[in-house]
């Protein structure tokens, strides 16, 4: 047993780091939409310039290579430098990226994956729907299949990076008559496609810099290479990358709680009440304690989850799920206790703790929500004593 | 990184946790309701090892890792052996025990330790006074030196194997004026005249482990009974820490996922409204976050004995995280286990409730979480992170 990476893997880690910290800049919430969008761009493409979005990627298909494990403190880095662009990276590079590499033909993964890897474009998965998120079965959306290929009829909702996407992976009904499971599949469909809407961006609470919005499929007709994976598998990639998209999330919370500790530890030693600092107040300092060691905990649950997950252990699922619970909900006390910490302060626009209050409110509902997560543990720990 | 463990801990954790199933835990149960010591219990864990894991070879041990140790004090947990027995283990083994290995002189080792090991002698360590508890460079129990002896003269609260201690470590100050440095130890044995432990003490929890105060009246010991150099007592004290913080912690751990698996197969059972309450997702979320947290705490008792066995000094922060996290959050686990099992969860019939009792000490024995708290952010305002 060993809880240290080994130097070569830290030094890999610090430059990361170091990177992260100066190279990667967003914009005020309160810019313009477009200089916000403009920010993560320049962000991406500097990611990709250094071969930094394919974390997980084989090198083979133009990724870093790394395990899970390793890619851990990278994904905590990027999430604290810059939370619009780790979503927007996630989405993208690591999620459609990462079933690109999985599921692609030659083609497609040519086609595809330098121009997602570069940062250079953007790809978004089309997963939700009115009447679909949490429940993927339920999924609507019809693909037909037509002489040439596919058409595509149904809209999804809430997709991260639609609004921006180059292309977007949608997930679609083929066969109604098949199990719930078995009959669903993956296609891509690029901006641009004739009866493809790619829709404006919704306004949203925090991580203003990355857009969401809807995507509507009226008659889309798609050529027949437009098929990830095959027909009727579509539902467990998904699941795969929900997964993987867990243990990153995992991360997410973790980069935003050392940034709240940052700021919260920094307003507590340097602001006085009485001619001290208000660090002197058990009720401020034993705060950042509980900050500490939460997002201490959630570190190596979240490590030891990726580890179980690169071994490909039974148990990584329910791991990773009680990784993401645990880092999600402690990143939500951690924001709500930093900003408490800030009193007033922490309640102005500009302040960088009000930003992050706001960003971090995203970690429990990203990907599986927490209450899904309990239910799914609890019905491992059941399995596990029948 | 490698959260591995090696093929012999894994098979040696398993064949404590069946040892304890036949031999230690059918005492548990009388034990706790008594609120009395079991010495049969005690000579079975004598029997198998248990009572000196890590000491040499040639001072009846078996010169087990600290990992190893862990593993077999959260077996004896998930085997459902009571936390009082628990306790008088980690007392005796680590805070009296290795407090001799560490610092004894070969006389002294010799003397004690193979007693120790087998179980024939119980030990205890005296810190904690009625006045002193969190802020141990306080306590008021003195040894004067008078010729080739100390004189001892003081009392020790809330010892841990007090009442039935052959042998105590025992902290006294030695020079007023040098504050954390004018602390030493001192081995005193139990039949050394003025010495004497007061009535049991009836707890809420750990009920299994007899504790008592410790009177010293011009207690007469020869300078050889000196443990480690005069005013190291502090330093002496706070090395008994990373036992506390590791292999003392890890029978709640496994209390707490035996608990767990009580709990699943519970609410599998148990029906109300025409289905099982595992349907119920009140009772999920309980369970997800029972397991939650012995993952998590597992971790963390882990990372300590790990960083322990390669040798380095303890990280504090580290350690108090662990201690923190194992109390508090243990403690909140414990009480959901027991909401689970509802009205049957409050009855003795069902061992929950004895883990809900003598979980309550994670948060204050060998340091309250408010102190784990204080350390924590301490080191965080002076950067030790």
């Amino acid at each position: 047993m060993n809880f240290e990476y080994a130097p070569d893997e830290v030094a890999k880690h610090t430059e990361f780091e170091a990177f992260c910290a100066t190279q990667l800049v967003e914009a005020p919430d309160a810019e313009p939409a477009e200089a916000r969008r403009a920010a993560v761009r320049r962000n991406l493409a500097a990611l990709g310039a250094k071969g930094w979005l394919g974390l997980e990627l084989p090198v083979a298909e133009g990724g870093a290579g790394l395990t899970a494990l390793q890619a851990v403190p990278c994904y905590v880095a990027l999430a604290r430098a810059a939370s619009s662009t780790f979503v927007a990276a996630e989405a993208s590079a690591a999620t459609v990226g990462g079933l690109l590499a999985r599921l692609g033909t030659p083609a497609q993964r040519r086609r595809y994956l330098p121009g997602l890897l570069a940062g250079t474009q953007l790809a978004a998965l089309a997963l939700t729907e009115a009447a679909a998120g949490s429940e993927l079965s339920a999924t609507a959306a019809t693909a037909a299949q037509t002489p040439d290929g596919w058409r595509l009829t149904g809209t999804k909702i809430m997709v991260t990076n639609a609004p921006e996407a180059d292309v977007a992976l949608v997930l679609a009904q083929v066969d109604p008559a098949a199990p719930a499971d078995k009959g669903l599949a993956l296609f891509l469909v690029p901006r641009g496609t004739p009866g493809a809407t790619f829709g404006p961006a919704h306004e949203t609470m925090g991580l203003k810099s990355v857009t969401l919005g809807d995507l509507a499929l009226e008659a889309c007709e798609l050529p027949a290479d437009a098929l990830l994976g095959a027909a009727g598998e579509g539902l467990a990639a998904v699941h795969e990358v929900l997964l993987e998209g867990c243990l990153r999330y995992a991360a997410y919370s973790l980069g935003l709680q050392n940034a709240c500790l940052d700021l919260a530890l920094a307003h507590a030693t340097t602001r006085t009440l009485g001619g001290k600092p208000i660090f002197r107040h058990q009720e401020v300092s034993f705060k950042l304690a509980d900050m500490y060691a939460l997002s201490d905990t959630a570190l190596q649950l979240t490590r030891h989850a990726a580890w179980t997950r690169d071994r490909r252990e039974g148990r990584a699922t329910t791991l990773i799920h009680a990784a993401k619970l645990f880092a999600s909900e402690a990143l939500t006390r951690a924001a709500q206790m930093a900003v408490q910490v800030h009193g007033g302060q922490g309640f102005l626009a500009a302040h960088p703790v009000e930003r992050l209050y706001r960003d971090a409110r995203y970690a429990e509902l990203a990907k599986v929500s927490s209450e899904l997560l309990r239910g799914r543990i609890a019905s491992d720990v059941f399995r596990s004593v029948k | 990184m490698d959260f591995a463990f090696t093929e012999e801990q894994r098979i040696f954790r398993r064949s404590v946790y069946d040892y304890a199933v036949k031999h230690l835990v059918p005492y548990a149960e009388e034990a706790d309701a008594k609120g009395e010591f079991s010495f049969a219990a005690w000579k079975k864990l004598g029997e198998f090892g248990l009572l000196g894991l890590h000491y040499p070879t040639a001072y009846g041990g078996q010169e087990a890792d600290v990992l190893t140790a862990c593993l077999a004090s959260e077996a004896l947990g998930e085997a459902g052996v009571d936390g009082g027995l628990m306790l008088a283990l980690g007392a005796h083994t680590y805070l009296c025990g290795d407090t001799i290995l560490r610092n004894g002189t070969e006389e002294q080792k010799a003397r004690y330790l193979p007693k120790l090991a087998s179980g024939e002698w119980i030990g205890c360590m005296g810190l904690t006074e009625p006045n002193a508890g969190s802020d141990a460079a306080s306590i008021a129990t003195t040894a004067v030196r008078k010729g080739d002896h100390f004189v001892l003269n003081g009392s020790k609260m809330f010892i841990t194997n007090g009442p039935y201690a052959q042998v105590a470590v025992i902290f006294a100050v030695t020079d007023k004026s040098a504050g954390h440095f004018g602390m030493s130890a001192f081995l005193v044995e139990k039949d050394t005249p003025g010495f004497s432990a007061g009535k049991k003490l009836n707890k809420l929890g750990v009920r299994s482990s007899a504790t008592s105060e410790l009177i010293l009246d011009d207690v007469l010991i020869p300078a050889s009974a000196m443990l480690g150099q005069e005013g190291e007592g502090f330093l002496i004290a706070l090395g008994a820490l990373e036992w506390d913080r590791s292999a003392l912690l890890a029978p709640l751990v496994g209390s707490l996922q035996k608990a767990l698996t009580d709990c699943a197969r519970y609410a599998l059972d148990r029906r109300q409204f025409g289905r099982p309450i595992a349907d119920f997702q009140a009772v999920q979320r309980k369970i997800a976050d029972l397991k939650v947290f012995v993952e998590a705490a597992r971790l963390l008792v882990y990372r300590i004995a790990c960083n322990k066995d390669k040798g380095q000094p303890l990280n504090h922060l580290e350690a108090s995280v662990a201690k923190l996290f194992v109390g508090d959050w243990g403690m909140q686990a414990a009480s959901e286990a027991v909401q689970i099992h509802g009205g049957y969860g409050y009855i003795h019939e069902f061992p929950v409730e004895r883990v809900f009792r003598d979980a309550k000490l994670g948060q204050i024995g060998g340091g309250t979480s408010e102190v784990q708290r204080m350390v924590i952010s301490r080191m965080l305002k002076e950067g030790l992170r």
